[in-house]
């Protein structure tokens, strides 16, 4: 049965709602957040940032409680917090099934 | 200080042309030419002469589209700006469904850096263009073959066969460019979901020609088209291509008012109005009239008969575009009408004949061979009025 969108996040969508699991953000604070988290690995676009918060606020994930100026904050939601959960526990069971085929992470491998 | 000197440009591709766009620009940066702000305008672009330099150009897809009576004015989102701004991208001007953005820095991440999330994005585009397709098509194709009840070439052969064509040409042309942008971006959409991938080196000189072809034709045969059905109009109005019908020369191809009782004297009764007749042909339809008639007829008994006759007559160079307008004429007065009653008498000989009534008025549709004859016909007076039956043998017998 193919899969209905937003039912298996990109990192690009893990990653914002993650951000906002910390707490009430206005994008820029998230995007810097996510940078810091993953250590310069992931950055999102401007654009990819701004969709992807229209989007979520469209979908319930996340919702906006004030506005200042230019900045809107927005905080996650009871779905949007499954949601970033739901992905996390696919994410553990991947590593797992991984794991269980045998397939190391280079770095153990150097080890 | 010296102001930079401004260059003009076509832009040698469609507004939807993400790839093709994005490449061009940078391209002409490449050649010193820089975008100015809001630069693009009715298919020009404007641009300043400064040194050769490598800018990225990217069109992100504008959420509430770009019309100026659209939200913020078609303009990007304030949040949005600043956000773009902080990451080095510039807002530089718009275009179709797109606002353009630039860097000067090669450092400066992507606009879009998820391509599953860039999807999303055209997909609001391709919500707006699937409503745009079907609002273009329904007004510019459907309502009005609905308002003429489908009586297509009838309608067209006043025009001309060549005005017909290249009118009903235009108008699919604007029906087809939504369709073609909405599939082209859904074609975008569905390779970013797959590859990931937008080619930003794209050879926009490959179609260059074609589109500025078939864009600037568009515009040039739409504005002539609009001039020459104004000069058309214009003289259909005043009646410039009206004739009296008493400078008509020679015998109609079909019977008129003098021949319902050839023994009679025969005479137009001038009303101010009416009493004139068009004629027109081309290959398609070689001889065309349009005959409004008011006339009486006094018969050697002193009886006095009068009527009015409307005639469109035609004479095609095509046996089934005769049975079109034929069926055209009965469909365009009939269909849907309430106020139409059928009108029972004998059928002449004739490959086609119909005959309803509306308000008094009789109606005949006749077709014989490639020869149509439509009539309106309402005596004034009833003493000595011929029977339906012996009018719709004399209309049907004068084209035979």
């Amino acid at each position: 049965m193919p899969k209905k969108s937003m039912e298996t996040l990109t990192e690009s969508m893990f990653y914002v709602l993650l951000a906002f699991t910390r707490g009430p953000l206005c994008g820029t604070d998230a995007s810097e957040l996510i940078e810091k988290v993953s250590e310069g690995r992931v950055c999102i676009g401007p654009a990819t940032l701004y969709t992807l918060l229209a989007k979520f606020e469209k979908e319930k994930y996340i919702k906006e409680i004030s506005v200042e100026g230019r900045r809107r904050t927005y905080e996650i939601t009871e779905k949007g917090l499954k949601a970033c959960q739901s992905e996390l526990e696919r994410l553990y069971l991947c590593i797992k099934d991984a794991q269980a085929m045998g397939l190391r992470r280079t770095c153990d491998e150097e080890r | 200080m010296k102001n930079a000197e401004t260059v003009y440009r076509l832009i040698p591709c469609p507004s939807f042309d993400v790839e093709g766009t994005e490449s061009w620009l940078s391209d002409m940066a490449e050649q010193g030419l820089i975008l100015t702000k809001d630069g693009l305008f009715m298919g020009f672009a404007t641009f300043e002469k400064g040194r050769p330099q490598k800018i990225r150009y990217r069109l992100e897809a504008a959420p509430n589209g770009t019309s100026m009576w659209g939200p913020n004015e078609g303009e990007p989102d304030e949040e949005f700006l600043e956000l773009s701004k902080k990451y080095g991208w510039e807002y530089i001007a718009k275009r179709g469904d797109f606002h353009i953005y630039r860097s000067f820095s090669n450092e400066a991440r992507e606009l879009n850096t998820d391509p599953q999330v860039q999807a999303i994005s055209l997909s609001k585009i391709k919500s707006r263009l699937k409503s745009n397709m079907f609002y273009f098509a329904f007004w510019i194709l459907i309502w009005p073959l609905l308002k003429i009840k489908g009586a297509l070439i009838s309608i067209l052969l006043p025009l001309g066969f060549w005005r017909g064509i290249s009118l009903l040409g235009l108008m699919l042309w604007n029906v087809l460019d939504p369709a073609v942008e909405f599939f082209r971006i859904n074609a975008l959409r569905k390779s970013l979901l797959a590859d990931g991938y937008i080619n930003h080196k794209k050879n926009w000189k490959k179609s260059r020609h074609i589109y500025l072809l078939t864009h600037y034709g568009k515009v040039f045969f739409t504005v002539l088209w609009i001039v020459l059905f104004l000069f058309w109009y214009q003289a259909d109005t005043l009646g410039e291509h009206e004739i009296p019908i008493s400078d008509f020369e020679g015998e109609a191809p079909f019977a008129t008012i003098a021949d319902i009782y050839p023994s009679g004297s025969y005479q137009n009764m001038d009303m101010g109005h009416s009493n004139t007749y068009r004629t027109y042909g081309d290959f398609f339809a070689p001889v065309n009239y349009s005959w409004a008639e008011i006339g009486n007829i006094t018969l050697p008994t002193g009886e006095y008969f009068s009527c009015i006759l409307r005639i469109e007559y035609h004479e095609l160079a095509f046996e089934w575009a005769a049975k079109a307008v034929a069926q055209d004429y009965y469909r365009k007065n009939t269909f849907l009408n309430k106020d139409v009653n059928p009108v029972n008498i004998n059928a002449p000989e004739a490959d086609y004949f119909k005959a309803y009534s509306e308000h008094g008025m009789t109606f005949f549709v006749i077709r014989q061979g490639k020869k149509v004859l439509s009539i309106l016909y309402m005596p004034m007076t009833h003493d000595i009025a011929p029977s339906l039956s012996e009018l719709a043998d004399l209309f049907a017998g004068s084209i035979a």
